[in-house]
């Protein structure tokens, strides 16, 4: 009996030991897949280099264009696409932008821009009849962020994602300042503690709330993986698909990526999460530009979750895209494609 | 009692080989998977050998491509 014991002990203390475990939940497939097909819509006026992320609101579209020399910032009339004005202008002076690398339009007085170079927060409000947009606000944030990516506004603060990898996200207050530091890094492989940057790096996310379910959510850009917070309902949920967490390398401290570009863009609706999917490696990106090839750049699936985490819908789609806006109730997905001289799309769902 | 005595110290030593194996498992992992960054430590941290190339959003020296990779040459 005192031997089974020990057995029983032994055994417990063997199963405890270092091998990786599998904690996260996984998705392999979707219970409904669908093909859509683009209508694309043509703006001869304006030219972009990489339009990035779009989002409509009150019959007003804005694009992002990331690499624009001029003006990070496009708005337009929807749905007839008519030019309004661009704002956010790509310069050194202090009115101007060094790096618009995400936005978040809630209303006409409501556009908020982060620039990450400058580690601001600038709000904007857009006048159509006057076809201007003037800056009404500029929040500085604190230098203990480092260098910001990706934010979301809710109506207490703002939720910023981890540069350094101590931390999943930052509560930072409307004055910059860093409130509340929330979770870690959901990987399943041990990591020293000094490689926490390069984690951070590869697990860069992009980032989604919706004020109305209390639902953060966040894609990595690397490999597959969604992460859902319930602010209202205080749960987390992690998720990996088949291509599992970001693979990378490091050198020179840094992270260089290594496995499958992974999402690009995100958007949680009332009731639902969509998410792009590029699922391209980046061995073969590299074979494209080692060839003198451009590698085709964008994803072409759009992944459906419920607020829950579990996989509703795939989308197949005849374009590569980048950013996306959802409207439900009319069933259309706008999306940003940097592959076509056309760089707006229109899908129907 | 000197049996009783006995299955205990047979039992530490036990457990004792365990943890030890396990322990040496895992510096051996580590000493693997992050030969590099020792390396870097040691001297190397300020001149990564890595590429950047075209337009993207992968973080780059603070700029944004499309691919930023050690394979390039």
């Amino acid at each position: 009996m005192k031997y089974l014991l020990y057995i029983l002990i032994i055994t417990s203390l063997i199963s405890c030991s270092g091998s990786p475990t599998l904690q996260n939940l996984r998705y392999t497939a979707f219970p409904d897949e669908k093909s859509l097909t683009a209508q694309e819509i043509s703006l001869d006026t304006i030219y972009f280099r990489y339009p990035y992320r779009v989002a409509v609101r009150d019959s007003i579209a804005i694009i992002m264009d990331l690499h624009n020399s001029d003006f990070y910032f496009q708005a337009f009339t929807y749905p007839d696409w008519k030019h309004i004005t661009a704002f956010g202008k790509v310069g050194q002076s202090p009115e101007d932008m060094l790096s618009a690398l995400m936005f978040q339009f809630n209303s006409l007085d409501s556009i908020w821009a982060l620039d990450a170079h400058k580690m601001q927060i600038t709000r904007w409000s857009i006048h159509p009849k006057e076809n201007l947009a003037k800056r009404t606000d500029i929040i500085s944030l604190n230098k203990s962020l480092v260098r910001s990516q990706d934010f979301c506004i809710t109506d207490t603060c703002f939720l910023i994602t981890d540069y350094l990898g101590d931390f999943r996200y930052h509560n930072v207050n409307f004055i910059g300042e860093n409130i509340n530091n929330i979770g870690t890094i959901p990987t399943e492989t041990k990591y020293e503690k000094k490689t926490n940057p390069a984690l951070a790096q590869a697990w860069r996310s992009f980032t989604d709330y919706n004020s109305k379910n209390g639902v953060y959510a966040l894609v990595t850009q690397l490999g597959e993986v969604i992460e859902i917070f319930n602010l209202k309902k205080n749960t987390h949920t992690v998720l990996y698909g088949p291509n599992g967490e970001p693979k990378f390398k490091i050198n020179g401290g840094q992270s260089v990526p290594d496995g499958i570009r992974g999402f690009s863009d995100i958007q949680v609706t009332d009731n639902y999460i969509y998410a792009v999917f590029h699922g391209t490696s980046f061995k073969d990106k590299i074979k494209s530009y080692q060839n003198g090839e451009k590698p085709e750049d964008g994803g072409r699936y759009i992944y459906v979750f419920d607020l829950d985490g579990n996989p509703v819908r795939k989308y197949t789609l005849d374009h590569p895209i980048y950013g996306i806006d959802v409207n439900e109730e009319t069933g259309t997905i706008i999306a940003t494609c940097v592959m076509s001289d056309n760089p707006i799309l229109e899908f129907k769902i | 009692m000197k049996i009783k005595i006995t299955k205990i110290v047979i039992a530490i030593v036990c457990l004792g080989a365990i943890y030890f194996f396990n322990v040496k498992k895992n510096t051996s992992m580590n000493n693997l998977v992050f030969k590099n960054i020792e390396a870097l430590a040691s001297g190397e941290e300020d001149k990564p050998n890595y590429y950047c190339v075209g337009s993207g959003d992968i973080e780059c020296y603070g700029e944004y491509v499309a691919v930023k990779s050690d394979y390039l040459r």
